[in-house]
This record gives C-alpha cells, structure tokens and sequence, in this order.
C-alpha cells in the first residue's frame, strides 16, 4: 500500500510542480508583455505630453487673466457694452440675468435697420466668435418692407450672452483639442 | 533438479510464466516462456514441500499458475432443462448446497458435456466439482504470504483434460484418462476437453499394477452400462518411471500421454514434471474451471486495479518532471531580458510623472474645454447668412428670412416674391428657386409653397453644418 501512495505523492507533487510553474511563466509572460507595452506606451506618453502641452496653451490663451477674480456678471456687461459698440445705433434690449448651475445668462435681443448685408454678416460673425462671455445666437430675423421705399430692411437678433462660473463642476470630457471660430 | 525443456506448443498464447504443481508431498514448478507462438520450458524444479516457502522468498516473479490435487473435494453429474450458460453456474451452485449439505463455503466450476433425452424430455448433463474454501485458503495463504499472487487455480485433472482435447488425433473421441498421483488414481471420462466423469480410487502403489487395471477396466464398464459413454482409448498420466508399466491388460488400447507437438527436450524431465507442464500449456484455455474465490479474485483486480494506477502514475511523474524542467528553462530564459527592461523602464519613470502631473493639470481646465467645445458645435450661422445670398437671383425677392438656431440645426424661413408675366414664367421662376436653395451644401428643403395669385413664396429649409 505504501507503494501506491509515494507514487501518487510523487505523482501529485509533479503534476502541482508543473502547474505552479505553468502558471508563473504564464505570469511571466504578462509581464513580459507589460514591459513591451511600456516601450511602446513610452512614445505615445512623449506625445501626448505635446498634446496636453498644447491644449493647455490653448485653453489659457482663451480664458481672460482675471476670470478666477471677476465674477461672470461682470464678464458679461462687458460683453454687453462690446455688442452695443458693435452695433452702434442699434436698439439692445435686455432682461435679468439668470443663473443657472454652471453659468450666467442674460438674454439680448439687439433691433438694427440693415444698410449694408456683408457689414451685418460680420458682426454676426464676431457675435458668434465671442469668448467669455458667449454670445449664442438663438434666432436671426431680416425683414424688407412691404414696398420699397417707404421703410428700411430691419434685422432682430434674439440671443444669450453667457459665461461659465469659475469653479463649475468638473466635467469628464477627455482632454481634447479646443474648436474655434474666428470673426469673419 | 534443474532441467531444460523446450515445448513446442503451437497456437496457445503464452508469455513468461511459471506454474505451480502440488502432488503428494512434492511441488513441482515449470517455467514458460512463449516466443513466436512456441513455448519454451525454461526451467523445471522438484521442491519437497517444506523447501516451497524458501522457494517463494527467492523467486522474483509475483504471479504463478497453480493447479493442485485436492485431498477431499465434492463432484457431481446434475441433469437440467437446456438452461441459458448465464444461469448455470448459479444453478450448479444451488443444487451442490442441496446435495451436500456440508459444504457451506466453497469454490467450485461445471462442464456441460452432453445434452440426451430423459424420460421424454431433453436434459442438459453438467459435470460439476466442488472444493470447500477452508481447502483452497491454505495454498493461497501460502502464496499471499510472501506477496506474490495465484492468478488461476486448477485442478490436475483439469489440465490433463484440457491437455487431451488438445491433440489432434483425440479430437471429438471419448478418453479415459488415468492420472497416477502415487497411491491414488483419478480415473476421468474426457471428451473434448470435458469431464463427464471422474473417480479417485486407492492404489497400492506408483504406478499400473493388475489391482489398478482392474479399477480401470471395471470404470470402463461402468461408463459404457451406466453413463452410456463409449471411451475409444485410455490414456495414463504419471509422473512415475513408465519403464515395467505394462500395456497389456486394459480393456481398451492404452497409452502414455503425449504433448500435443513435438517436444524437444529430456523425456524424463518432461515425464516427472508433467503436471505443471501441462498446466503451463493449457492455462490460456481455463476459464470457468479457475477455483479461486471471488473474494480472491476482486482482490487481485484491486492489486491489477492499483498496479496501473502506479505505472499511470510514474508516466504522469515523467511527464510531470519533463514540463518542470521544460517550463524552468523557459521561465530562466524570460526572467534574463527583465533586468535590462526594468533598468529602462526606471529610466523613462521621469516621463511618466512628468505626463501624470501635465495631466492632472489638465484637468482643472477641463470644464471650461467642453464648455468653450459646446458652445462651438452649434451651427455657424454667418456661414448660413452668407449661403442664403447665393439663393437671391434676379426675378426672385426676399422679402423676410428668419433663422432658427435649436443648437443642432438651422430652421430657415424665407418669404418673398417671384416677378413673372406669365404662370409658366413664375414656376419656371420658382423651380429655379428651389434649385438655387438645393445646391446650398448642407440645406434641405423641408417645404414650399407658391401662391399664384400673389406671386407669393414660402420655402422652410433645414440647414446642418
């Protein structure tokens, strides 16, 4: 009987041995791989760094030097008082200011007679390439008189000036290139 | 004694095996091996009985075929209905219980050797044999004792029967074998290996005197009156001197026993050690004759069960040191390329922190980046007010145009007035209209609507850029 159980013993500390083993150079193997990984991983870090380098730059060119001291409803009155210096003569209307969680908004709605149509499409233009605060657009109405002559062709913009506040919830966007608008 | 003979037994299925006979006093052992179908004698040995334990010590082999002469046993010719060959055994046992009441543990085998008509009816006649347990215990105690193991028990007559259906020219013929085991013969009526009958009967001594032909020829008698069996020859068995043995005086013509093949090798050696001999010969054929216990036998299974588990086991143990060995070599060769990674990978720590620390600077911004992103995905509507220039054509007047910004598109409502002197003239006008808003890239017309008498339009776009 003794016989029986070295031998299974021997049997069973082989089979263990082997499996153990297995399993280590099976690890070994991960971690080989991890190593390779690494390397590669090594390349994309250095750009990425580039990336985030580049972002960052972006970003700070974007946000004004003050923004962490004024708060935003001064951000946009200024906003205000550059559309009415756009706009000249133009009639601006506004309400209150609301704030919501994450931002500012105050509704303008700016009523102007359209003489020339390229000068309108670019203060359009510069509406949209607003930053802090944001201009958005919410509608556009050009409306010509019923017969000529008697009144001038009119233009309504209805939209929001708004701007973040600072320290709004952090969003979990992934860190990507910033799109923008250039005045046209 | 120590001999050489060599058997040439063709067609019986031998490898290295050694057989067992015990007779009056003596143990008498024969080593077997087969080559090429030929079985070869190998050795002979004449033990006395109290030298067969220092034998068992000093053999190596642990397996042995041994057939024995049993001092008492019980043998009987029971007569059934022609009975499936599954239930006989069974059948042969219940109706030993009830003729010999004594026999309470006992081994025992049958040989169905003929089927007659009896009193109308058909009947299947057995020839069974009975040995009790307390009997055979010994021989196998004996064995067990020094580890080695019976793997078939026979007995003598057995493998004379066996031995005698062998031959050829016996072949289909009813024999009456003499097996002289000194002062006792076993007479047995054999046909085709069979037993039918089978007598032990006193003897005054080794070898055929008158007193012996006498019991034989009355047992031939006998078989013909009352078993109505013809034997055709008798065939004399002994391990004794033949030399003086007289043939003359037996009913029927008689014979020494030969092997079935020529036999090359010292007759006297093959003479005196006959039994086990013949046992080597014919074990192949022994089947339902083998008188070892069931207990016995489910034990040797067990030991056959467990030796394979050993060898199953030292292949697995092989197998298992070679992985070992293989995966070691493969795990050292893996292991040598680590240290110069690591070193390289402490080099480019730097980078790393530098990347974690960009990044979490990063971070802080983020809000103000999907901000600044959102803003900028809604439609571009200067680029809108630009394309919409493109549609106004001569004979066409826009009178109103009002842009809906949802953030995801641009609903566009233009109003106007088509110049035209005729009807054809103002679809013309109109189609060309509506052609002129189509090639606007990214503009769909979601619906139109001319009114003939005023000359009227209304188109609503959908613009996606």
């Amino acid at each position: 009987m003794k016989q029986y159980v070295i031998a299974g013993m021997i049997c069973l500390f082989f089979v263990t041995a082997g499996s153990i083993l297995n399993k280590y150079t099976r690890s070994l193997y991960e971690t080989s791989d991890k190593f390779q990984e690494f390397s590669v991983k090594y390349f994309n870090i250095l750009s990425a760094i580039t990336d985030i380098e580049r972002t960052s730059m972006t970003i700070k060119g974007l946000i004004p030097g003050e923004f962490e001291t004024r708060s935003p409803e001064e951000f946009l009155l200024t906003g205000l008082d550059e559309v009415k210096s756009i706009f000249g003569n133009a009639e601006v209307t506004i309400t209150n200011i609301e704030t919501k969680s994450n931002e500012v908004q105050l509704p303008v709605t700016i009523k102007a007679v359209l003489k020339d149509y390229t000068l309108f499409t670019n203060q359009v233009g510069y509406l949209q390439s607003m930053k802090f605060p944001f201009f958005a657009i919410n509608s556009i109405k050009i409306a010509r008189p019923a017969e000529k002559g008697l009144s001038p062709t009119t233009v309504e913009i209805s939209g929001l000036l708004k701007c973040p506040r600072a320290g709004a919830p952090v969003a979990t966007a992934p860190p990507a290139g910033i799109q923008q608008r250039g005045r046209k | 004694m120590n001999g050489f003979d060599k058997l040439l037994i063709t067609g019986v299925l031998l490898k290295k095996q050694i057989a067992v006979s015990f007779e009056d006093g003596t143990v008498k052992v024969a080593y077997g091996e087969l080559t090429d179908g030929t079985i070869t004698i190998t050795r002979t040995l004449i033990l006395k009985d109290e030298e067969f334990d220092d034998f068992l010590v000093r053999e190596k082999a642990d397996k042995f075929i041994v057939t024995c002469h049993f001092s008492s046993f019980y043998q009987e010719i029971f007569a059934f209905p022609p009975t499936q060959e599954k239930y006989l055994k069974t059948l042969v046992e219940t109706e030993i219980r009830k003729t010999n009441r004594e026999l309470k543990n006992f081994s025992s085998f049958y040989m169905p050797f003929r089927e007659r008509l009896h009193e109308g009816r058909m009947v299947q006649e057995v020839f069974a044999f009975a040995v009790d347990t307390n009997e055979i215990m010994p021989i196998i105690d004996r064995f067990t004792k020094y580890g080695k193991r019976i793997s078939k028990l026979f007995p003598d007559c057995v493998s004379i029967a066996k031995l005698i259906s062998v031959k050829r020219d016996m072949a289909g013929e009813t024999i009456l074998s003499v097996l002289d085991s000194g002062k006792e013969k076993t007479i047995c009526v054999v046909k085709e290996g069979n037993i039918s009958f089978m007598r032990v009967v006193q003897s005054r001594q080794a070898g055929f005197d008158e007193y012996d032909m006498n019991n034989i020829n009355m047992t031939v008698n006998y078989a013909r009156q009352t078993l109505r069996e013809n034997p055709s020859r008798i065939i004399l068995i002994t391990p004794y001197k033949r030399e003086g043995t007289p043939l003359e005086g037996f009913s029927l013509p008689t014979a020494f026993i030969e092997f079935p093949a020529p036999v090359v090798s010292f007759e006297e050696n093959k003479e005196e050690c006959i039994l086990p001999i013949a046992a080597l010969s014919v074990h192949t054929s022994i089947t339902r004759e083998n008188l070892l216990p069931p207990a016995y036998q489910g034990f040797l299974l067990q030991r056959t069960i467990l030796t394979i588990c050993i060898a199953f086991f030292l292949i697995c143990s092989l197998a298992g040191l070679g992985y070992v060995v293989m995966k070691s070599f493969e795990a050292y060769g893996v292991t040598k390329y680590f240290g110069p990674l690591r070193q390289e990978i402490e080099r480019r720590q730097a980078i790393y922190t530098e990347y974690v620390e960009r990044k979490r600077q990063l971070e802080k911004y983020m809000p103000y980046i999907k901000y600044v992103n959102d803003e900028y995905a809604t439609p571009d509507v200067q680029k809108a007010l630009i394309l919409l220039q493109s549609i106004s054509h001569e004979n066409i007047m826009i009178k109103e145009v009002e842009l809906k910004n949802d953030r995801q598109q641009l609903i566009v409502e233009l109003k106007g007035l088509i110049f035209a002197r005729t009807y054809s003239q103002l679809q013309s006008n109109f189609e060309n209209l509506l052609s002129y808003a189509k090639k606007v890239e990214g503009m769909e017309i979601v619906s139109q609507k001319l009114d003939l008498k005023t000359k009227d339009f209304v188109l609503n776009l959908r613009w996606k850029i």
